[in-house]
This record gives structure tokens, sequence and C-alpha cells, in this order.
């Protein structure tokens, strides 16, 4: 049986679409489960406690049953007219009928229809569509032969538009292909090589040699990290109160590394949940579960502990249930979900898991309040522990790299007086360098006294050994001959020695404390320019951070909860930079004293290399090595070390001392990033049920368990206690039906604009039935059964047909199809908040796209903008040189002050997770595109970027090339025509205005043109703003 | 005799409402077409969400609101709650019978002893409400406005506690009551934001505010607050780039336009065509919003009944004469924070700077506007995220939830009475008591929305600002 309904009200504008249709088969998880879930389940459905009459519709069992007050039943199968509920839906009496008025609800006749025609067929029930196991579906045939789509994601579609006799459009023009897949593929447009190399390459797959090329790019990481810290909330700072910084950029450079290497979603998914309790973590593992600790915390005075721990176990479990399950799980944080089958206890239980993770409800110890005991001093500008202190790949190359430009900026001070010493100073130095391959020439101690006797021994590699229990105040004083040569720098090491029961210091804990001096002889002390640790414990802290140079005290690691934990049975060593180079000479002394109580076994060296960085085996760069042995004696690397190791460090030119300092702030390559660190078992607080979410009455105790409702075989029976790693696998494993299809509806969301089911946070009741159920399925068997492979999935989405086809074009889309789900065409997008920046910084040629990964930066921000953030207060310094420029997704990220251009272009703040992102359209997003700074210097670098690349060349061929550069295409005509004249108009304006012109120019730390007509400059500034605001300019085509 | 069905068919075409049909289910095309085209999806359309209502719910009293927000949890026992019982019991230890098994702050632990006001209070106007000497301007308007003694809250730290107020939640991402009006009423006005947030500083350490605070949470970022600087551009990015004036922004953006619309032409994109006006909107802000900024024009007297003594110097007395400048130009909801009212340390010391801060400049708005005719349809709110302990915390107070003071007037609000008490020591509110949810459903109320009927989808719900627990608009203060 079929119904029509015709709507005579409309029927004159679209005929069409005006016709609503009861479908030939009325289904449960289709048609009635999203009524009943609206209306009917929040009291007679899965919650019991709040169950009205004892009836629940959300099971047949319940539905068919008997009803309690009277001799009918809500359901019977095949008999709508006897089924009790379509007398309550079609009563007027306000007692009978339902819903009752008092709930708001309403029951579209539309909707009762639905119902009727159900019950008529048979009142079949099924189980919720994201909960059922996942089968793969049979991929349908083409209704007629279609040469391009030949990719199964193509049959689901087309067979859909088939059914509702549509069309596809065609494949969208190779430029606009190449933009869209450039800007979802790595956030970036195409460049005009790329854009050209494309349009020329007719081989049958160039289309897909380029989705090869890009899923390759480093920068394909960045974008896919996007997504991906939305819903993990990922932040710069702890979001509560004071809102103070966490250490964490290495978890975000741990996401982009992870999809760069394409790493399995499985194993992806269990570092995060689990790092630290894999066999054998690495550093890498345990960053991941930076995840863990991405939850708001607070140190506020007067915060009580219990009540923050509880907030902290609502905010992970329902981080889980946003990012894996795709399950709204914080509606059970106090009462039985109401739409969705998990009770209070599943929530509970789930949160048990994260039990074992070492955290404090008030990251702070006051005075004046509860102290806490196991933070002990901590107050605003103390970290956040948990940390783990390792190398970071990203902190490593950044330190290459201004060691290069540092080598680079000196290399070209070589002055024509200097010759001679240049070339004593490079003999000197490959003389010792022969000699001492590392550049550093280890001391041989001659004299070695304790003020307190501290028994001591000189070991075979020249290690003086101090061992037994820690002695007060112990004032140790070793003297060492000095030998001939140069010397800039002086190492300490301590060691750790078997004798010291493997640490490097006496105390029990294996730590030490020092205060080294340096003399020449007795009495002349050394000067030291600066100096730096590999391994330590600060002794203070600014906004959450430490300085990167040692202090005159030197206390070892571990700092208090720091990972590796063990890092006092690893060497340490600290470098002293002198302020002058010593000449060489003989019979020299080195006289160290060292206030101690309780180190272990030293060593010194000394090198005459002014570029050594703490950690390394060798004082100087293999490059001046190999200069060095090359008969050419001229180039760079030997100009900058011979200044570098030859001027006074007072006199060093600032260019370079700025370059050193952003070496020095490299800290060694090292990092720190909040970890998830494991209490020992029997210290793992026990997990409450808490009636009514209230911290302060806990109820039952519960132990860490999946939720009861969905399949669990593959969780282990016969363990005291489930853990985290545990969890992990039932995520992933083969049964769970909600993990694959809730990443694949994530992952088309990304590239088709909407999700499949298009409610991205709920698959639950509450969700939607897909758009296309049996695709989202098949997509999600496809990942399982290709190892979670990420790239793999993502390349069979772009490479669809579905994908390349044209957008924006069905004239009436609007009318059939308004939200384009039924893909008949590809859907405009515009670009997400972080991407919009990218897109402008890249089009202008100020991306600083040569490093990825490394710590947040601070774009430009209005002034004062943080004023209302206390505890402590914030300075706000923009990012200098080339860090400005660097990806949106890199940008500081403060929860309770958002950056404004990420607030405006719908960024969340990430303070809870967010599956999805609003696309809204606003009056301050025309204002940050026009007056925002970062987007007026862009525009003038962009105009800088034009005369530059089109030297000669008129007007026109210089729009075009903007305008290839913004979308990929040259300008129409009448755009031509238009910017022509506003180019002209522009000119005229500042011709007459050279002081506007040079104010316009001066906005940004960049290059201002100086060397530029001001007036030609500014007009083309002024036209590239009117590209950079355009709508296509933003969008993705 | 017709099937029971056809009937239905029939009453269907009747009536036919912009309601969704079909609104979760894929399968019946046409319906959603249809529902979509008629714009009845609240969440994302552009169609605020009371045209979907077919009107409002009740006729409105309020067309706007401004909250002047004492950021920090002012003592009501030394502003609006005289405690006479507490005065004597001055310096001895608190009874148990009050505090057993409830949730303290940083007195948490702590032995606890009774501290009475340090200030008088004394009975004003005609109506005879009792006013510490703290507030002599705000006893000056006694008789317009309504002292609510009985508030209580759930949370007791700064943070969630604004949070709450604001929001009705603690969980993070959740719309602010100002978001919820411009959703539910959408702005009324063509050239400002319809909610504008500007910030205070008190003389102590100030406890920090977060911009969440304003937040549209999952509701479109165009519901946000947007926060009106005290220095530099009044909004953010508002101004042209230095070089270029009134003419040549005016120049670019046309040429944005004009491509803009090139484009529309070409493609089937409705964004387009927003986009184009919301351009147009942004350059009309970049001249209404220095306009309204620039307070110089107002008359000396004006400048003397707010206390202002440099405008625009961010001062409350200065935001609070900006405030009544957006409210005449249709902005929909304008919250002021004052930072001044954390008072742990030092109560007596602390507190009278604050109250000196914003007295006379609350009362000179309520005033300002009665005389322009705008209090009869604006509502104003005064009051903290939560009121203090009466226990003394050395010399100071701590944070308490059990029963504060607010105050209110305009827009329909009684004005010269008191509502609800707290007991004897002002420890709990024990008379009418009004939780949060109950003045946002009473703040709706006003504005003529039912708050019950008042949602939007999020997370598989009908979320409403006034939550699950059942709420109700404070009818007996209500003329």
């Amino acid at each position: 049986m079929k119904f029509f309904l015709y709507i005579p009200l409309l029927a004159a504008s679209i005929p069409a679409a005006a016709v609503a249709e009861i479908p030939k088969e009325v289904t449960f998880n289709a048609h009635i489960r999203p009524i009943f879930s609206n209306t009917c389940f929040a009291c007679h459905g899965f919650d019991s406690k709040n169950r009205k009459a004892e009836l629940r519709l959300d099971t047949p069992e319940g539905a068919y049953a008997k009803l309690k007050d009277s001799e009918g039943y809500a359901i019977v199968a095949g008999k709508p007219d006897e089924s009790e509920i379509m007398k309550r839906l079609y009563s007027t009496d306000p007692e009978v009928i339902m819903p009752p008025p008092e709930f708001h609800k309403k029951i579209t006749p539309e909707q009762k229809l639905l119902i009727r025609a159900w019950i008529e067929q048979g009142a079949k029930y099924e189980q919720h569509w994201a909960f059922a196991p996942i089968v793969k579906p049979t991929v349908p045939p083409l209704a007629k032969p279609l040469a391009e789509a030949t990719n199964p994601i193509d049959h689901f579609i087309l067979a859909t538009l088939a059914e509702e006799k549509r069309e596809p459009v065609p494949l969208a023009d190779k430029a606009t292909l190449l933009r869209r897949l450039s800007l979802d593929l790595i956030g970036l447009p195409p460049t005009l090589p790329e854009l050209d190399g494309f349009l020329a390459d007719t081989s049958a797959d160039a289309y897909e040699r380029q989705v090869d090329r890009l899923l390759a790019s480093p920068h394909y990481g960045e974008r896919m990290a996007v997504p991906w810290l939305d819903v993990v909330r990922f932040a710069d700072t702890v979001g509560y109160h004071g809102d103070q910084n966490l250490r964490v950029f290495p978890y975000r450079d741990y996401i982009i590394k992870s999809f760069n290497d394409n790493k399995p979603f499985d194993q992806f998914t269990a570092e995060q949940l689990a790092g630290d309790l894999m066999p054998g973590a690495t550093d890498e593992q345990r960053i991941a579960t930076g995840f863990l600790r991405l939850n708001l915390v607070t140190r506020e005075g007067g915060a009580q502990a219990k009540e923050y721990l509880a907030k902290s176990m609502g905010d992970r479990v329902r981080s889980v249930g946003a990012t894996w399950l795709g399950l709204t799980t914080g509606c059970a944080e106090c009462h039985d979900h109401k739409f969705d089958p998990i009770t209070a206890k599943d929530f509970y239980s789930l949160g048990a898991f994260f039990a074992d993770v070492r955290q404090w409800g008030v990251y702070a110890d006051y005075e004046w309040t509860i102290r806490n005991l196991e933070l002990p001093g901590f107050a605003n500008d103390s970290p956040f522990p948990p940390e783990i202190y390792a190398r970071s790949a990203s902190a490593e190359t950044r330190l290459l790299r201004d060691q290069d430009a540092g080598v680079n900026f000196l290399g070209q001070l070589r002055k024509p007086e200097d010759e001679p010493q240049i070339q004593a100073w490079a003999d000197a130095s490959k003389t010792f360098l022969q000699a001492n391959p590392s550049g550093w020439e280890t001391l041989t101690p001659a004299k070695i006294s304790t003020s307190q006797g501290t028994p001591h021994e000189v070991l075979a590699d020249n290690s003086v050994l101090f061992t037994g229990l820690p002695l007060n105040a112990d004032a140790i004083t070793l003297r060492f001959p000095l030998p001939i040569t140069a010397i800039r720098a002086i190492r300490f090491e301590v060691l750790p020695d078997a004798k010291n029961q493997s640490k490097v210091g006496r105390q029990a804990n294996g730590k030490f404390t020092v205060t080294p001096l340096f003399s020449l002889g007795h009495d002349t002390p050394l000067k030291i320019a600066w100096s730096q640790a590999d391994r330590s414990t600060p002794l203070a802290y600014v906004s959450g951070d430490d300085l990167p140079l040692l202090t005159p005290v030197w206390q070892s690691a571990p700092a208090i909860w720091e990972e590796p934990q063990d890092a006092a049975s690893l060497p340490h060593q600290a470098l002293y930079h002198l302020a002058e180079t010593l000449p060489a000479a003989e019979g020299r002394v080195l006289e160290v004293t060292l206030a101690t109580s309780d180190i272990g076994r030293v060593r010194f060296s000394i090198s005459p290399f002014g570029d050594a960085v703490v950690g390394r085996e060798n004082a100087v760069r293999s490059q001046l090595v190999s200069a060095l042995n090359s008969a050419e004696k001229s180039g760079l690397e030997i100009t900058a070390a011979f200044l570098q190791s030859t001027t006074p460090d007072a006199a060093l030119p600032e260019g370079y001392r700025k370059l050193r300092d952003s070496v020095i702030a490299c800290r060694a390559g090292f990092a720190h990033s909040v970890v998830a660190q494991a209490v020992p078992a029997d210290k793992i607080p026990a997990t409450h049920l808490l009636p009514r979410g209230a911290w302060m009455n806990p109820g039952e105790i519960v132990a860490p368990a999946v939720p009861a409702y969905l399949p669990h075989e593959s969780v282990p029976k016969e363990v005291d206690r489930l853990t985290r790693l545990d969890l992990a696998h039932w995520l992933t494993s083969r049964e769970n039906p909600l993990v694959a299809r809730h990443f694949c509806n994530r992952l088309w969301r990304q590239f088709f604009g909407k999700g499949l089911s298009n409610v991205l946070d709920d698959l639950g009741n509450q969700g939607e039935w897909p758009s296309h159920a049996k695709l989202l399925d098949w997509l999600a068997i496809e990942f399982q059964d290709a190892k979670w492979d990420m790239k793999h999935m993502i390349r069979l989405l772009v490479t669809s047909r579905t994908y390349r086809q044209q957008s924006a074009v069905i004239a009436n889309l609007a009318e059939v199809d308004p939200a384009n789900r039924l893909l008949a065409e590809q859907s405009p997008r515009r670009l997400e908040a972080e991407f919009i920046r990218d897109n402008a910084l890249a089009i202008s040629g100020l991306l600083n796209d040569r490093l990825i990964g490394g710590p947040s930066i601070k774009p430009y921000q209005p002034e004062n903008y943080y004023a209302n953030i206390t505890f402590p207060d914030r300075d706000y310094i923009p990012s200098p040189d080339r860090e400005q420029y660097s990806r949106g997704l890199y940008m500081h990220w403060q929860r309770t002050f958002m950056h404004p251009m990420l607030a405006g272009f719908d960024a969340p703040s990430r303070e809870e997770c967010t599956a999805d992102r609003f696309q809204s359209n606003s009056p301050q997003q025309a204002l940050t595109l026009l007056n925002d700074p970062s987007f007026v210097e862009a525009a003038r670098s962009f105009a800088l970027r034009i005369i530059k690349e089109q030297p000669g060349s008129d007007d026109s061929a210089k729009i075009n090339h903007a305008m290839k550069l913004a979308v990929s295409r040259v300008a129409k005509p009448s755009e031509l025509d238009s910017l022509s004249k506003l180019l002209t108009t522009q000119r005229e304006s500042y011709k007459n205005k050279p002081d506007e012109a040079k104010a316009l120019l001066a906005i940004g730390q960049s290059d201002n043109g100086a060397n530029h007509d001001p007036a030609e400059l500014a007009a083309w500034t002024q036209l590239c703003r009117v590209i950079l605001n355009l709508h296509e300019t933003i969008t993705r085509y | 005799m017709k099937p029971e069905f056809i009937k239905q068919f029939e009453a269907y075409q009747q009536d036919f409402s912009r309601r969704t049909f079909l609104q979760k289910s894929f399968a019946g095309l046409g319906g959603i077409a249809l529902s979509q085209l008629l714009g009845a999806s609240a969440k994302g359309s552009s169609l605020p969400f009371l045209e979907s209502q077919r009107g409002l719910h009740f006729p409105a009293k309020a067309k706007r609101v401004v909250h002047l927000c004492m950021a920090g949890g002012p003592s009501h026992l030394e502003s609006y709650d005289p405690k006479p019982q507490l005065d004597r019991l001055d310096g001895q230890p608190f009874p148990e019978s009050f505090t057993a098994g409830q949730q303290l702050a940083q007195l948490q632990g702590n032995k606890l002893i009774a501290r009475g006001s340090f200030t008088k209070f004394q009975k004003w106007g005609k109506c005879g409400t009792e006013i510490s000497e703290l507030f002599p301007h705000i006893g000056g308007i006694a008789d317009d406005i309504c002292v609510i003694r009985s508030m209580v809250t759930e949370q007791i730290n700064h943070d969630p506690a604004h949070a709450f107020m604001n929001s009705g939640s603690i969980l993070k991402g959740r719309p602010s009551m100002g978001s919820w009006l411009l959703y539910g009423l959408g702005a009324d006005s063509q050239d400002l934001p319809g909610y504008v947030v500007m910030v205070s500083r008190g003389t102590t350490t100030d406890q920090p505010i977060s911009a969440r605070q304003w937040s549209a949470g999952f509701l479109p970022s165009k519901f946000q607050g947007v926060q009106f600087q005290s220095k530099g551009n009044a909004v953010h990015y508002v101004g042209s780039p230095s070089g270029v004036c009134q003419s040549t922004q005016r120049q670019v953006i046309e040429e944005i336009q004009r491509l803009n619309g090139v484009l529309s032409e070409q493609r089937v994109d409705p964004e387009i065509e927003t986009r184009i006006a919301q351009y147009e909107m942004a350059f009309r802000m970049q001249s209404s919003v220095p306009e309204l900024s620039d307070i110089k024009g107002e008359p000396q007297h004006i400048l003397d009944l707010y206390g202002v003594k440099q405008p625009g110097d961010g001062s409350f007395a200065s935001n609070c004469l900006l405030a009544r400048r957006m409210l005449e130009r249709g902005v929909r909801f304008v919250q002021l924070y004052h930072r001044g009212w954390d008072h742990h340390a030092d109560v007596a010391k602390e507190m009278p700077p604050a109250a000196l801060a914003t007295d006379q400049a609350s009362a000179a708005l309520v005033k300002d506007l009665k005389q322009r005719g705008l209090l009869e349809d604006t509502l104003v709110i005064w009051g903290g995220e939560f009121g203090r302990t009466p226990m003394g915390q050395g010399l100071g107070r701590d944070h308490h939830i059990k029963g504060f003071s607010i105050w209110m007037a305009g827009a329909g609000i009684k004005p010269g009475i008191v509502h609800g008490a707290t007991d004897e020591l002002g420890y709990n509110a024990v008379k009418d008591i009004v939780p949060v949810r109950d003045l946002h459903a009473t703040l709706l109320h006003q504005f003529g929305i039912d708050h019950a009927r008042f949602s939007t989808k999020f997370q598989g719900l009908d979320y409403k600002l006034t939550g699950v627990v059942p709420a109700k608009a404070v009818k007996a203060i209500m003329s």
C-alpha cells in the first residue's frame, strides 16, 4: 500500500517535492525509531527509573506485552486498530492523548500515518542500526554503465540517485579538482607548478598520482590533525579559572606524525588510551597518552579536589564517547540514558578505566587552604605533572635549523683582515680534532680535596667517583692541568655508578644538587656567558614553563612526578660557555669547586669550539669537520665557527645572538609533555557510582567495564581488573559496532560536507538514520578489513567519482535535496578557521611551512585581549620572525579566550570534545579578513610576490597571476576589468597620500617592500586584500 | 465513513505547519525537502527560533536586558540582606546545625566563626526596603527595584558558578543566556551586534573571567556575545587598517561585493548571498561602533549622573553609560562585568571600593533608562555568581551558594518589593527560594518565551536554557 500526501499549499512552486510519501515498506530503524526516540522513549524507554505505566516501547517484549492498567495491548502487530497507542495518538482528550501536552512534543499526522503503516506491516522491531553488528553489504550494481564509477562508493551513491530518478552532475574541471583535493588533503592550495603540472598531465592516472603525492606530503598530517584535535579537545591551556598553560605540544606532534606515518587506527587508539601501559612503552607512546590529560583542570583556591576529580572522570568518559563511540555518554553521568541503553553504572564503569591515571583535583598547594603535599609549593606558575621529558623531533629540527641559520648569518661576516687568524684558527682546530675527534678533551684530575672527607677515587676514564652517604655542605675542589689549546666551553658530566646504586647522586632517591665554580688557578674566576643542562629539576617556573638556561644551582632530574622516573640513573651533563675564549697557553690549571652534599661520579672536559650543544657527543657540527678537512677553507662553516669560537660573547652580533637564543630555547632537542602515569595497582582509588552525579554522596563501587549492552565477547574475563589497554582493544575489536562507523562517518563529513549520518556526535537513538546506511557499513567493514588503514580509506573517498564531480551547479538543489545528502553533486565548503589562515599565508608566500610540528605560536592579537585572565597575569607577545607565519593548527589555543580569528570562524574552544563544527557566515568574519593585521600583512606580501614573480608584465598578467595563486584560475574578463579599475583608483588615491601608503605598508613584521614605490605597492596591496576576501578564496568548491 | 487515516490526512492538511516531519528519517525525501525549504530546522537555520513557533508564547514585557554582573560574588550580608541575629553572634562559633555536611570552598575543614555585618542597613524610599549604607544610590532607587534575597546556586567556585549563572549548566560549550535570546528573538539592530559584553576591573586582585561566559556554545557563533574593549578598537578588527581611509575601505568592500556577485551568477551557492550581506553589515559596523563608543557628545549632567570621570576610561560607570547607548540602539543583551567582588581577605576593607565603583552608575543606569522611557521594556539585573558566607574567613568571607541577593528592575518586574528571605543568619534561603533556572525562566518569560518550549536540538536532546530539572518563572515579582 502506498499513500500520497498532496500539499496544495506549495504545489505550484515545487510540484515534485510537495508529494510527501509514505514509503511502501516502513521499517523500525528508518522510520519509527526516530519518532519513538524523540517523543516516547523518555517515559517509555530504557530509563527504568522514569518509566511511566511500566510500558516500554523500545523493545518488542515491552510493546507487545499486556498493559498494566488495562486489558489492552500497546501494540498488536498487524492490527493498528487494536493497538492502544494508535488510540492514544489520535485522541483529543488531554488526559488520554500521547505524548501528553505538558511534554511539549508533538507527533505530526504524517508520523502517525507512518506508525500506523508500520503496525499494519507487522510492527517488526529492529536493533538500532549503529548498535547492530556491521555486516558487509553487497555493492549494488549500476543501473546503467558509467565508466567513471569504478569505486564501490559510487555504486551506492548512484543507486540511491537512480531510485530518486536523479542524475549526477559531470566531473569537475581539473583545476577545480586539484584545488579541492589539495585543500582537502593538506589544507593548502596548489602551487602554480603543481597546478600547471597537473593540467599538462594527460596520463590516465594523473589524478590518482596527485592523490598519492598529497597523501605523502608532510602537510597531510597537519591537515588531518585539525579535526582530531577538535574531537580530543586539544588546547594549550587548562580551561578552568586562571586557564594556565599546559605543556603539551609534543602530543600534537605525535598526532601529526601518526597521520603522516599512516599509523593503523587501532594502534593510534591504543597508544592514546594506554600507551604507557604497553610493554616497553616508548617515549612516543607515552606522549600519546597526553589525550588523557586534555580534560579541564583547576588550581582555583577553594576548589574541592573530590568535586574536580569527579568532573575529570566525567570529562574523560565523554571524551571516549565523542572520540571513539560516537555516543553522548555524558547523559548517563546523572541518570540512565534516556534514549540509549547506557546506564549510569555503564558511565561510572567506563570512568573506572581511568582511575589509575595519576592526577589531582586541584593542582595547587596553597597555605591558606587545604594543603596538597603531593605537589609541594605548587602555585599559579607551576606546570601540570605528570609530564614526560623526552626527545622531540620537532625541537631537534628547529634546533638544527637555527644552528644552520646562525652559521649562515656569521658566515657572511668574513673580513679580509681576519684571513691570517682564520687560517691559524682552522689549522689549530684541525689539530685539536685529530687528537679529540668529538671536539672535547677530557681533563685529568691532578688534585682532589673535599671539606667533609667524602670518599672518592679517580677512575680510568678520568672521572672522579664520590661515594658514601650525603654529607652536608661539602666543598669539593678539583684541580686539572689544562692542555695547550684555546678554551671556549667546559663540559661537566655527572655519571651513574654502580657504587652509588647506579644513580648520579647520593641521596636516597639518587639525586644531587651542585653549584660549580670555575677558576683559572686558584683565584681567577672564569666568567660564564651561559650554561645549559640536558637534565635537571628547575628551581622556578614562569607561566607553567621553566627557563631553558641553568641557574648556578644544578639539581638533577627527575622533577616531581616526571617521566622518565629513573632519570637519576641516566647520565647528566651541563655545558658552561665562557664569556671570552681562553687563548692557548702553557702551565695553566683549572680549579673546579663544587658546593654539594650528594654528587656522585663527575668528569670534566674542555672544548675550543663555541657552538657546542648540551647532550651531544660532539662539540662540533659534522659540516665543520668536513670543511676543516677539505682544501677549501674559505666557506661559511669555517668563518662562522671561527667567529663563534673567538669573539667575546658580548661582542657577537645581535642577529646571531637571536638565533642562538632560539637554539637554546630548543632545550637540546628535548621537550615536556603531559602524560598519563599509572599509579601502582594497590593505590588505584575506588570508583564510586555517584547518584545524580553528586560527588558528596558516593554510591556503590564499580569496576572498569565496557557498556554492557554492546557486544563485548573479546574483553578478557579472567582478570582482576580491566585496564585502559583492554578498553582500547575492545574499541577496535571486530565486534565493536560503533568505532569504525563513527570514524568513517566523520571522515565522510570531511570530504563531502555532511556525515552520512549527520548528527556527528551521536550515532545513538537520537542520532540520524544514515542517508546511505549500507554505504556507511561498507566503509566501516572496509576500514576494519584494511587493518584500520586511514590513508586507504581517504584514497577510496577522494578517488570516487562522487568526490570528483562538480559542486554548486544544480539549480534546483534547494528544492530537491537542500542539504545535498544524495550527492548528485559535490558540496562546497567554506574553509575551517585554521585553513583560512593557512590559505592566505600560502597565497601570499608568507607561510612558514618548512617545519612540521613544534610549540604553539602566537599570531598578532588585539592588545589587552588577555586582560581578563589572571593567576598569573598573562603577557601576549606575538611570535617573532618566521614563527609568526606558521599554520593555524599551531596557534596558541587559550581555552577561555580563543584568538578572535579562530572564534569568529567557528573553531571550537575545545573545552568539550567536538565531533563537528558549525559553518557560520558573520560580519565578524568580514571584519577579520578585512582588518586583522595578519590578513592585511598577507595582502602586502601577496602584492610583493606578484610584483616579484611577474616583473615587467602588465597589470592584466599580474592580476591573472594573483587570481591563479588564490583560486587556481585566471580572472574572468569582467573581473579583470573591475580589478584593473580598482587598481587605477587606488594608485591615484595613494599617489596623493604617500603617508597613508606608508602606514598601510608598515603593518606586520615581514618585508614591507621599502624599495618599492609606496603608492604602487599600496594599490596592489588593496587589490590583494580584495582577492583574499573573496568568497571563492575561502571556499573549497 | 471515512477511514481514520483519511480523517487524519485532512486534519494534517489543515494543521500544516512549518514543523519538520520525518526530521530524522531519510526515507521520505520529499518530506525532508519540504521541511528544510520552510526553514523549520532550528539548529543552523537562519531563522530565529520563534519564527518557527509562530510568534511569542506570551505578550513580551521586555525587549532588551542589561545584566550588571558583580563578578567575584558580593556579600549579601553587607548589601541587601540585613541579619541582626548574625551581628549578635559575631565572633562566636557558627552553629553546626547550619553547616554540617555541606560543601564549603576555602573554609572547608576550618573552624567556623560567625561574622557580623561590618556595615549598617537603612530603610529606603516609600517601600522601605533595607539596603546597606554602602549602596546609597541604589538605596535611592529602592522604589524602582525588586530585591530577591533568596537566590541559590549550585556551583561554589567562580568559573563554574559564572558558567552556571550564564548557561544553566556547568558543562562547557553550552550557550549563554544572551546567545539564547538572540537565537530566539534575533537581533534588533542592523548595524550592531545583538549581544555585547564589557568588563571593568576592581581595585583588588581580580578573579579571571572567561570568554566562554558569553559563548554561543553549540549554537552558531553568530549568536555569541561580542566583547567591547575599553581600549583600542571597541570591537576586534572594526577599525580599517592604518593607511586605509573610509572611502578606500569602501572601494575595497565594493570590489569584493562585485566579484562575489560575479561568482554568485556562476555558482548555485546561497552562502555567497549571505557573504555579500555580511560584508555590507561589516561596513556599517565600522561606522556605527565608533559612533556608539564615542560618548563625548553626552552632556555633563549625564556624565555626572553616572559618575563618569573620563568617558571611555573602561570604568564601570563609563560602561554603564555605553550600555545605555547600546540599549537605545537596539542591542538585545548587554552584560557588564565588574571584577571586584571576591573578598576573601578583608571584606570591610575590600568591599567599600567595589561598592563605590558600582553603586552610583548602577542606579544612574536605572534612572536614565527610566527618564528616557526605556525602563518599561528594559530588564535590569544586578548580582553576582554567588554570595558570601556568614562565617568569617579571617577578616573576609568565603564563597556561599545557599542564599544570596540580587535585584531586578524594569520590564514588568514589580518595583519596590523584596522577594524571598534567608534564615536568621543569612545562611540558607528559606522563603520563596529562587534557583538559577527560575531566574532564567523569569527572564525568558519577560521576553514572552515559555522556557519549557524554548529548546534546540543538541546531542539528541531538546536542550533548554533551564535544563531538565523543572523550572518556573517567578510570578510573584511580575507586575
